[in-house]
């Protein structure tokens, strides 16, 4: 399965470089350690007030599980009853064709300007490099987003995209792009933004939003927002494209309250983002403002290959984030490391299904399996079970190393026979500890030269438990003797 | 030394457990002394404790890195091994995850192995946990006391068998013990198995984050709970310099019973 | 054609779905979920998470002690335009109208598309309220301008006691068979963090959200 559009050079992640330069950027660590446990602190204080959150969060699976099982029935559902409301329904296998399907829609409408509202999906498709292509002038309205847009930038984070950048930085930026003097405080680099983009809300043709929700039983797509751009987005222009994953569906209304109750909690601990639209279709006849068209464009783009896999629970994921703020790995290295539009945990599962194991096949092995995701998560997706299950599918493939290969061949011999552990530890301790001092290795050799590059490696006890049981049995029984006597 | 603090041997009988001891590969080799200290505070308690001399390793090494079929071969071994044990206890928290969540999970396409590896989940137990859940042992009769400035480690496995603050509750018990709570004390310590030679940049600079936390609560005394958890920070501060005593709860519980002076029958219950 | 057929489309969502799995069955109620019961006091709940959520909440007695609030906030924001709504049902609105005039504050033209954009205030009604999050729903229809509630810097709802739901899962039953085209739950003034997670109020949404609950 190849990623990107026809024609485009196949790209090779450079995760373990790329790691070992973040980890010596103390701006980026102390940047990603201050930002991700503040939202984690934030998920843990807030998601108590459900009463029992674990029960919220197993009936949020099981809705997500049922709905999964049946996604071609509630599909169905919800593209009959945005029809209903009046909106119009595309369907698009692959990114090229849901850039096709979007640039047409501008071209129809006599769309030339388009404010664009979050969507995970649409950077996954590069949907903004598609309309610019097409001579379209799109603009970012999230306020991380517009700063990343400016910036050429990738997102390194679902929620929160722009942490990685200090506010000189974008100081300097908006100094650069917008023409304003220096600043770097917040305030002022907001407004200079509110400026510009106040001014596309007000004039532009075409709207565009992701989905956070896609309601089945009425056809109503839920976006959350803190900013209100995508109220705007949603209605000033008069044409408003929705997109959506498939997996974005939930079956009934009453669903929709226990997602809303979980997702900004999981995602930074605030009880609900400031804003919850409900978009159900285009405008009303009597209605003064809304959307005159309303295209909802949803997207397969390898998530039925998900969905037919053993991996189908990862499309359970409502996008909150909170497995990236828990992630040990994540806090260390930054979203960028990742190389993906999904970072984090449930990145290092998705990106290989929705692109390429083979390329992407270092991210299910750079888990240290600490299962704070799997806390973490409000939909309660087992990342680290999936994780392990990948790491066999890439041994299966023959993807490991042969080191590793012959390595576990060794070990299974070993540990299946006492005489061979037994002896096999003496003889390691006989011969490899001779090298130890004071009980420690500064330097091991091949590949355990990888633990010693950063700590000391200790040698092995003198006498190990096996042996000491004999005696260590033989005082119990003594005491509890002597002690029966008494 | 093991001293005449056996008082229990005689009092309760009628609760008295048959424990085996599954002692794992890394506390077997490199931290025998802890399983010397898990076997003494059980017999103290007043149970009897078997080693089946048959145990290797769990098969998490193989697991984790995604050798599902050697590590099933070596969980199958396992399984035979504690087949008779009525209850099995470990002092750590990654290999009993192993065998509580991922033993059936080995064995699913096998109906008898998976109802056996059921059998033995349900029958395991990590050593704080089988004190403070299962047991729920009254500490107060054993004015447990240590004097240290100490700080504790939460080990990730924990999270996988449900354990939580327990350790620290327990910590909180020993009269003279300056607890001291390590900041994100909950945050991985960076070891994952092969992840540490596989990712060393970042397995590093977890650990060396670890250490920092440490040397940030002044703490004397590290307790922590898991043989690869113990390896990692402690060959850290090992490279760092950093002179620290780390150690299984095991151990404080073992030496704290043994300085204890309550009487025989006042101990037993 | 640019993408799939619906037929096409379903087709192969359908054949992903030839192993659905053990089912899993959809339970009737997510009554789990709920964290405020209709016997609780739901204006007082109301007021504390909206005000919790950064929305300022005044109480009063009937809709001419609104009026009087709406006039005070109107001068104290020092708003010299106003958006008022259009609604025939919203509470003593010629009363207000006339108010603010007497204020000497500018009616805007309400079927101006552009008027939100410079007004200094919107006033709307709201179609429900929600204690557990202190949330005002806001839907369009009857001619209600969707702008009012967001172009402007200061927003000013007017909530009826009658109108507040306990629980989210209330507010999903309240919205009945007939939905409007859009329906936004405002539970705070706008505000980003995505810049250092610093915390700035008003970027796009009204900086400053007020409600005066009657009743």
């Amino acid at each position: 399965m190849s990623a990107g559009r026809a024609g485009q050079r196949e790209f090779k992640p450079d995760f373990k470089r790329k790691a070992a330069l973040a980890v010596h950027d103390k701006h980026l660590r102390e940047t990603f350690d201050r930002c991700t446990r503040r939202q984690d602190v934030g998920r843990r204080a807030a998601l108590p007030e459900l009463g029992d959150p674990l029960a919220v969060r197993n009936l949020a699976a099981r809705i997500k599980n049922h709905t999964l099982q049946n996604l071609d029935r509630y599909l169905e559902q919800l593209i009959d009853n945005v029809e209903k409301l009046g909106g119009q329904v595309h369907f698009a296998e692959t990114g090229e064709q849901a850039c096709a399907i979007v640039t047409d829609i501008a071209r129809r409408t006599g769309s030339k300007s388009i404010v664009k509202g979050k969507s995970m999906v649409s950077e996954e498709i590069e949907l903004d490099d598609a309309l610019e292509a097409a001579g379209l002038d799109v603009v970012e309205t999230d306020l991380g987003e517009y700063i990343l847009q400016l910036s050429r930038e990738k997102p390194c984070h679902i929620v929160t995209p722009a942490i990685h950048m200090t506010k000189e930085g974008v100081g300097r930026l908006f100094a650069e792009k917008l023409g304003i003097d220096y600043t770097n405080d917040p305030e002022s680099l907001t407004a200079a933004a509110r400026t510009v983009l106040r001014e596309k809300f007000q004039h532009a043709d075409m709207g565009m939003t992701g989905a956070n929700f896609a309601v089945a039983e009425t056809g109503s797509i839920c976006i959350v927002t803190n900013e209100g751009n995508g109220r705007f987005c949603s209605s000033r222009p008069r044409v408003l494209v929705t997109m959506m994953g498939i997996e974005k569906v939930i079956p009934r209304m009453k669903d929709l309250s226990v997602f809303l109750k979980l997702l900004s909690k999981s995602a930074t601990g605030q009880r609900m983002t400031c804003y919850t639209s409900l978009i159900n279709g285009p405008k009303r006849p009597d209605d003064f403002d809304g959307p005159e068209e309303f295209h909802l464009v949803i997207i397969d783009k390898n998530r039925t290959k998900i969905l037919a896999s053993d991996y189908r629970e990862t499309l359970r994921c409502i996008r909150c984030g909170a497995c990236l703020n828990a992630c040990p790995v994540y806090r260390t290295i930054g979203g960028h490391t990742y190389e993906s539009v999904y970072p984090g945990p449930i990145g290092k599962l998705i990106t290989p299904m929705l692109r390429c194991l083979e390329t992407y096949e270092h991210l299910p092995q750079a888990s240290t399996l600490c299962h704070a995701c799997f806390e973490a998560c409000p939909a309660r997706i087992d990342t680290p079970r999936m994780l392990i299950e990948m790491r066999y599918e890439l041994r299966k493939r023959g993807r490991m190393p042969w080191l590793y290969r012959i390595g576990f061949k060794f070990w299974r011999i070993g540990m299946n026979s006492k005489f061979l552990y037994h002896w096999g530890a003496k003889f390691y301790h006989w011969s490899m500890d001779l090298f130890a001092r004071e009980g420690w290795h500064r330097r091991l050799f091949g590949p355990a030269a990888e633990w010693t590059n950063q700590r000391d490696f200790p040698a092995l006890a003198d006498r190990p438990f096996h042996d000491r049981w004999a005696k260590l049995e033989a005082e119990l029984d003594a005491m509890e003797r002597q002690t029966k006597e008494k | 030394m093991i001293d005449a603090g056996f008082a229990c041997f005689f009092g309760s009988e009628l609760s008295r457990m048959n424990v085996s001891l599954f002692v794992t590969c890394l506390t077997d080799l490199f931290y025998p002394d802890v399983a010397e200290s898990v076997v003494r505070v059980l017999s103290r308690l007043g149970h009897k404790v078997d080693f089946p001399a048959s145990q290797t390793c769990c098969g998490q090494p193989a697991l984790n890195s995604g050798f599902l079929d050697e590590a099933r071969a070596i969980a199958v071994r396992m399984m035979d091994v504690f087949e008779s044990a009525e209850t099995v206890v470990t002092p750590s928290a990654s290999c009993c995850s192993i065998v509580r969540e991922y033993y059936p999970y080995l064995t699913k396409d096998d109906p008898v192995l998976h109802a056996r590896a059921q059998a033995m989940a349900d029958k395991t137990f990590e050593f704080v946990e089988f004190l403070e859940k299962k047991l729920q042992v009254d500490w107060s009769a054993w004015n447990l006391s240590y004097p240290a400035v100490a700080t504790y480690h939460y080990s990730c496995h924990n999270r996988g068998i449900g354990i939580t603050d327990e350790a620290v509750k327990l910590l909180c018990k020993f009269k003279d013990l300056d607890y001291r709570q390590l900041e994100k004390m909950e945050q991985c310590c960076g070891f994952g198995g092969t992840f540490s030679v596989k990712f060393g940049d970042i397995s590093g600079a977890l650990v060396r984050d670890k250490v920092k936390c440490i040397k940030e609560t002044g703490a004397k005394l590290l307790v922590v709970n898991d043989g690869g958890c113990a390896m990692n920070i402690v060959g850290q501060c090992k490279r760092e310099g950093y002179e620290i005593e780390a150690k299984h709860i095991a151990q404080l519980l073992d030496e704290a019973m043994q300085r204890c002076e309550v009487p025989t029958s006042e101990v037993c219950r | 054609m640019l993408g799939e057929t619906r037929g096409q489309f379903l087709t192969r969502v359908r054949k992903a779905l030839t192993h659905r799995g053990k089912p899993v069955d959809l339970p009737a109620d997510v009554e789990i979920a709920r964290v405020i019961r209709s016997d609780e006091d739901l204006a007082q709940v109301f007021m504390t998470r909206a005000e919790e959520a950064k929305i300022h909440v005044y109480r009063v007695a009937d809709e001419d002690a609104m009026v009087d609030k709406v006039i005070e906030l109107l001068v104290a924001t020092r708003a010299t335009s106003t958006m008022v709504p259009v609604v025939e049902t919203f509470p003593a609105r010629d009363r207000l109208v006339t108010r603010i005039q007497e204020q000497g504050i500018v009616l805007c033209d309400t079927d101006d598309p552009e008027a939100s954009f410079s007004a200094d205030v919107g006033i709307t009604d709201v179609r429900a309220a929600i204690a557990e999050t202190g949330s005002m729903c806001i839907a369009s229809g009857g001619g209600r301008r969707r702008l009012a509630s967001l172009a402007v810097p200061c927003h000013i709802a007017i909530v009826r006691a009658e109108q507040i739901v306990p629980d989210l899962i209330d507010w999903t039953s309240s919205l009945g068979n007939d939905l409007a085209a859009s329906e936004v739950l405002v539970s705070g003034p706008s505000k980003t963090a995505d810049i250092e997670l610093l915390l700035v109020m008003g970027v796009h949404g009204p900086k400053v959200e007020h409600v005066i609950l009657i009743g």
